[in-house]
Order: C-alpha cells, then sequence, then structure tokens
C-alpha cells in the first residue's frame, strides 16, 4: 500500500537523537512500543507503532525508502454509545423491578450503569486508525498524513515517549524561529 | 521560543496575511521563482474581520472578485487552494494560513504519462509531491517575510494591495 493521504502536517526534531547504528535502534523502539505490545485493554484508545505496508500485522522490516523511514502511527479506539448505556441500563432496572425490587438508591442507579457500562466495554472492538508518517532523519523533519489535531497531539506525546526525541509542529511561528534568521518580535498585524 | 499554543494564536494573522499576499501576488502575476506557475484553485476561504464569520468561495471565474470583495471589506485569506504546473502534470493542494497544514492534496498527471506500479517508485513519487508542495511554500514564505519585515511593506505593498481589491 502506498501512503497517498489528502492532507499532511509537517514537524521539525528540535530535541534528541536515535543511537547508533540508527536504523537498528528505531526498529528495536518501533517493535518495543508496537501496537501489538499493547495490553492495556481497560483503555478505551491504545496508541503504538504500525508498518503502512501491513498497518494490522505490523512489521518493521521495510521501513528504510530513500533518505527516509516510513512506518505508521495506529490510534485504536473503542466507542461506547451513550444510547446502548442507556437501553441496557433501563432494561436492567426494568428487570429488577418485576424480581420485586421497587427502590433504587442514587449509589445503587451508579452502580448498575457502572457495572453496564464494564461490561459494554469488553464486549466492543477497538477500531482502528492508521497515520502514516514519513522521516527525513538528516533533516530532522517528519511529515505526518493527517491534520487532525487529537492525532497530532498523540503523535507528539507518543513519539517522545518512544524515542525520547522532541518534535515541533511547523506553522508561521515556529517556521521564522527554526528555519530563519527572521524576528517578529516587533510585527503586529497590518491594515491591509 | 514562546510557549507553542500562546504563538500559535499570537501568530495566526502572520499565515492568514501570507496567504492573502500569495493570493495578490498570483493574481498580478510578480515576477517570483514558483509564483508564475503556480494558479489558484477552486477554493478560497476568508475571514471577515468585522462579521466574525467566515466565507468559502468555490467556482472558477466569478468568484475572485468575490473574494477581493470580501478583503477589501477587511477580510483575510485564511485558507486557499492552489494549482502548481509541473512537467509531469498539476498538483492540487490546499494552504491553512494559522497551521500550514496542507489538504486536498492531489497530482493530476499530463496524458501520456504512465503511473509506476512499483511500490518503491510510487512512494518516493508520492513523497516527491509532498516534499515539492513544502519547498514552493517555503521559498515564497521567505520571500513573504522578507517584504513584510521590510519598510516596502507597509510604504508599497499594502497600497498595492488595497488598489487591487478596489479594481474588481
Amino acid at each position: 500500500m502506498i501512503p497517498k493521504t489528502t492532507s499532511l502536517s509537517r514537524y521539525k526534531i528540535i530535541e534528541g537523537q536515535l543511537k547508533e547504528p540508527i536504523i537498528y535502534d528505531l526498529k528495536e523502539k518501533l517493535e518495543e512500543k508496537s501496537i501489538l505490545n499493547f495490553t492495556q485493554y481497560d483503555k478505551d484508545t491504545i496508541v503504538g507503532w504500525s508498518s503502512c505496508f501491513s498497518p494490522y500485522i505490523p512489521e518493521f522490516d521495510n521501513i528504510v525508502f530513500g533518505d527516509f523511514f516510513i512506518f505508521s502511527l495506529r490510534i485504536d479506539k473503542r466507542q461506547i454509545s451513550a444510547k446502548l448505556i442507556k437501553k441496557e441500563y433501563e432494561i436492567a432496572i426494568r428487570n429488577l423491578k418485576m424480581a420485586g425490587k421497587s427502590y433504587f438508591s442514587r449509589n445503587e442507579k451508579e452502580e448498575i450503569k457502572e457495572k453496564i457500562t464494564e461490561e459494554i466495554r469488553k464486549k466492543i472492538p477497538y477500531n482502528p486508525n492508521v497515520y502514516n508518517l514519513i522521516w527525513f532523519y538528516e533533516e530532522k523533519i517528519l511529515y505526518f498524513l493527517t491534520t487532525q489535531i487529537n492525532a497530532n497531539k498523540i503523535l507528539e506525546e507518543f513519539f517522545y515517549e518512544a524515542f525520547e526525541i522532541r518534535l515541533t509542529k511547523l506553522f508561521p511561528y515556529t517556521f521564522c524561529e527554526l528555519n530563519t534568521d527572521f524576528s517578529l518580535e516587533n510585527i503586529e498585524a497590518s491594515s491591509i | 521560543m514562546l510557549d507553542i499554543a500562546f504563538a500559535y494564536n499570537k501568530y495566526k494573522f502572520l499565515g492568514n496575511e501570507f496567504l492573502t499576499w500569495l493570493f495578490f501576488a498570483i493574481d498580478n502575476n510578480l515576477d517570483m521563482q514558483y509564483i508564475k506557475d503556480l494558479l489558484i484553485g477552486n477554493k478560497i476561504k476568508i475571514d471577515k474581520k468585522a462579521k466574525e464569520e467566515s466565507l468559502t468561495i468555490c467556482g472558477d471565474l466569478l468568484f475572485l472578485k468575490e473574494a477581493k470583495l470580501a478583503i477589501e471589506g477587511g477580510g483575510r485569506v485564511v485558507e486557499l487552494a492552489l494549482l502548481y504546473k509541473e512537467d509531469k502534470g498539476d498538483l492540487k493542494f490546499s494552504i491553512k494560513g494559522e497551521s500550514f497544514n496542507l489538504s486536498n492534496i492531489s497530482f493530476l498527471p499530463n496524458e501520456g504519462y504512465e503511473k509506476s506500479s512499483d511500490l518503491e517508485e510510487g512512494l518516493l513519487n508520492q513523497v516527491y509531491i509532498y516534499s515539492k508542495i513544502f519547498q514552493i511554500q517555503d521559498f515564497i514564505f521567505n520571500e513573504f517575510l522578507k517584504l513584510r519585515l521590510s519598510p516596502k511593506w507597509e510604504d508599497e505593498t499594502v497600497k498595492e494591495i488595497k488598489r487591487w481589491t478596489q479594481k474588481v
């Protein structure tokens, strides 16, 4: 699969680097934080690295192309519908009433709701979202192939967690600060 | 360096002014590298300063006039669709002013262009497209910054842009 996209955001690496030999270090860290190694299934969002060529069964043998690395960030989400909880809750209350219970305290209602939510959570599968990234290691530039704010935020945090490398998104201010000698100190909006 | 979230909001205007100027530069066929090969695409999004609302203008010809009128009324271009003519075909993309996010990226090959079925070649072509768009954006933004931070901006360019918006 060729990572086509219709949108992308760009990052600059401002702190940290891989250890030599870099490809070995990168593969090791990708495998360590591979989406398949995730076990915290009590969370509704799980995050890990994946491969853009085999995103559902990630392998990290094919990550070097030209002068860049290519792999994916996978964000798997489990979405629990509020309507489903309400439906199951109302059925549970009706069943208890039919069994002879006529009064429910606020705490009891809360407990029933929590129990139902937990039961539903265990049954709902995670929905995988794959976002490719292209990393020009020598240039310290990274293209992230989505502009979704939440996915970008997760990338920034997870990238640091995985590689101890800090990214900064390139937008007008950071572009000036990191890529040019221009100072924006005294600039104000113009009256075009 | 300033706090990122604070700086993002503080300098939003700079990206929007850049796109407004770029619209002006392309429409006036400014003699600058890349500008001569750029065309305005079929969408311009403008934030109307006074009315706190945005206007998205789509179309082919008349919409440019409408966009200029909105700028004359104090609006700024916040998203601009562009088309860049290359030897092998046209690159289509949109730039968002405040974030520099790129969207709606596509490559429209010229007739007779043979698309590679090789995975690596296809991937390299795709990455070439992204890099080319950033190369164009970086060059033009650098040129804009030189102008924007010089006295020429207030002395000449602002007046030229005002004259251009009035000439509908």
